[in-house]
């Protein structure tokens, strides 16, 4: 914890997406200028006034900020490119907190885009092999764990399929999700078998869109005049991997313990507390093992929590109301971006058929391949 | 072919040892300091203490366990077997857990050991009921 009393409050002061989509001839540039330009007119400020961009991209390859920044006008400003797996957007708007919470700018940008593409990893290029040689996709990864959750917890595949139900619901009334389809239990439990007990609609898809946000100090809201009703607080930024953990625990849950509750005690708040959260639903066993390892729902009870609409728009707290990976999208680069925008959005109570009502306090959750583990707390003060 | 060399083959080399009685062991590293056993073997350092060189030792260890989880796999694309399969979660005797593939007709639970099973040019270790103490 040491440094966090030095760091100045930064507030999110606009959010711009590209709709997430499957992959198509649109270039990467059009995505991430659409999105840029987009936070832009939401932060109602000029690009001149960014001073700093940090462009999350895990999948186009070096070197992606220039040919896409420079046509917003080549104003000489740092640009860095992130990448960090599934969590690059998030870590992207994680460096744009860092740059101005120590002061040294005051108005930075981060945005995430990405087309998909396979790129070889760290764990190959480092001669790590493995019993199961690539036979064990991320889906199927994830269909162990429910295996061994849907065992010890007695919960039904029902719950599993709740998920994703919830959440194609709650995308359905979000324009910029990629995957907008009316949902019942049996569509889901019906649809392509992928592994165990995940069936297509539980597996989130991967396309292309871009994500942007602009994150400002309070000097600078006063300075260019931006609108502090709508400048939404980041009250807590954290960023952890993983740790050698005993055999046979889940690294994926144990980090989201681990760095949820330094979230919220950095935000200074409880779980109680969250009255929006985003998290990294891309497989749909994932959102219940993380609503308990984040301390939202008891041991083994998410899955009825979920069934009992708890984490419904409306519920005690909205989860993944933009329709999370499984709706909205998992295109990489800007998902953890994504996830930023539509807490803003929610906490100005500007989401329209989305709102939570009453929406004060979010938290954002990625979790990246390797593992890292990224999250936010956004509070509307 | 040079698919082979890059293939799980490869990989089986590096994980495995056939001992004098025929029995499958599988290649682990050991820390001298803190005695944490990692498979895969861990030659670049201990991820609990740092220790290398010297501090890591190699070691055998049984290709023996019990499933914690198993799932079946209706999609995969590449190299391997043919889906559907299935895959274990397996702790092994010496401590790790690991994942890896079933054997066709072998039951998702109780004790398992491992063997090596070719697919076309490709070869990988698999686990079905685990025989009688040997």
């Amino acid at each position: 914890m040491t440094g966090a009393a030095e760091a100045r409050d930064v507030f999110v002061v606009g959010a711009g997406l590209h709709p997430y989509q499957p992959p198509s001839a649109t270039p990467y540039v059009t995505l991430g200028l659409t999105a840029i330009r987009a936070a832009l007119a939401d932060a109602d400020i000029d690009w001149e006034a960014v001073e700093s961009a940090y462009v999350g991209t895990a999948l186009i390859g070096a070197a992606t900020g220039r040919p896409m920044l420079r046509h917003l006008g080549a104003t000489g400003l740092s640009v860095v490119q992130v990448e960090n797996a599934s969590a690059t957007g998030s870590s992207a708007f994680r460096q744009a907190y860092v740059e101005v919470a120590g002061g040294l700018a005051d108005v930075v940008l981060a945005v995430g885009v990405d087309k998909p593409a396979m790129r070889p990893d760290g764990f190959q290029a480092a001669g790590a092999v493995d019993l199961a040689g690539g036979l064990v996709s991320p889906a199927a990864q994830f269909a162990l764990l429910g295996d061994r959750y849907l065992g010890e917890s007695g919960v039904s595949p029902a719950a599993l399929a709740a998920v994703a139900v919830k959440n194609h619901r709650n995308g359905l009334l979000n324009p910029n999700a990629q995957r907008r389809e009316e949902l019942t239990e049996r569509d889901v439990l019906e649809s392509s078998p992928i592994a165990g007990p995940l069936t297509k609609y539980q597996c989130c898809p991967v396309g292309e869109g871009a994500a942007a946000v602009i994150v400002a100090s309070g000097e600078a809201i006063e300075r260019l005049g931006i609108d502090p009703a709508r400048a939404v607080r980041i009250a807590a930024s954290v960023s952890r991997s993983e740790e050698l953990y005993p055999d046979g625990v889940n690294a994926d849950e144990e980090l989201t313990r681990v760095t949820t509750a330094e979230a919220l005690q950095r935000a200074g708040i409880t779980a109680a507390d969250l009255d929006v959260v985003e998290l990294h639903d891309a497989f749909s066993v994932e959102e219940l093992i993380y609503l308990e390892a984040m301390g939202l729902s008891a041991r083994h009870e998410a899955g009825r929590d979920i069934l009992a609409g708890d984490y419904d728009i409306g519920g005690r707290c909205a989860v993944s109301p933009s329709g999370g990976l499984e709706s909205m999208g998992h295109p990489v680069g800007p998902t953890g971006i994504g996830q930023i925008a539509e807490i803003t959005t929610q906490l100005r109570g500007e989401a329209g058929e989305r709102q939570q009502p009453a929406a004060r306090v979010g938290l954002a959750h990625m979790l990246g391949f390797g593992g890292v583990c990224i999250e936010h707390v956004l509070v509307k003060d | 072919m040079a698919e082979e060399s890059a293939g799980q083959g490869a990989a089986v080399a590096q994980l495995s040892a056939i001992g004098d009685e025929g029995v499958l062991s599988l290649r682990a590293t050991r820390c001298r300091r803190d005695g944490v056993v990692a498979f895969p073997p861990e030659r670049f350092g201990c991820q609990k203490c740092g220790a290398f060189g010297e501090d890591l030792e190699e070691l055998l260890i049984p290709a023996r366990g019990r499933i914690t989880a198993a799932t079946v796999v209706h999609r995969h694309r590449g190299p391997g077997p043919k889906a559907p399969f299935t895959i274990a979660s397996i702790a092994l005797d010496a401590g790790p857990h690991v994942n890896a593939l079933l054997q066709e007709g072998a039951a998702p639970e109780g004790d398992v050991d491992g063997r090596i099973d070719r697919f076309g040019d490709d070869e990988f270790i698999t686990f079905g009921a685990a025989e009688a103490a040997r």
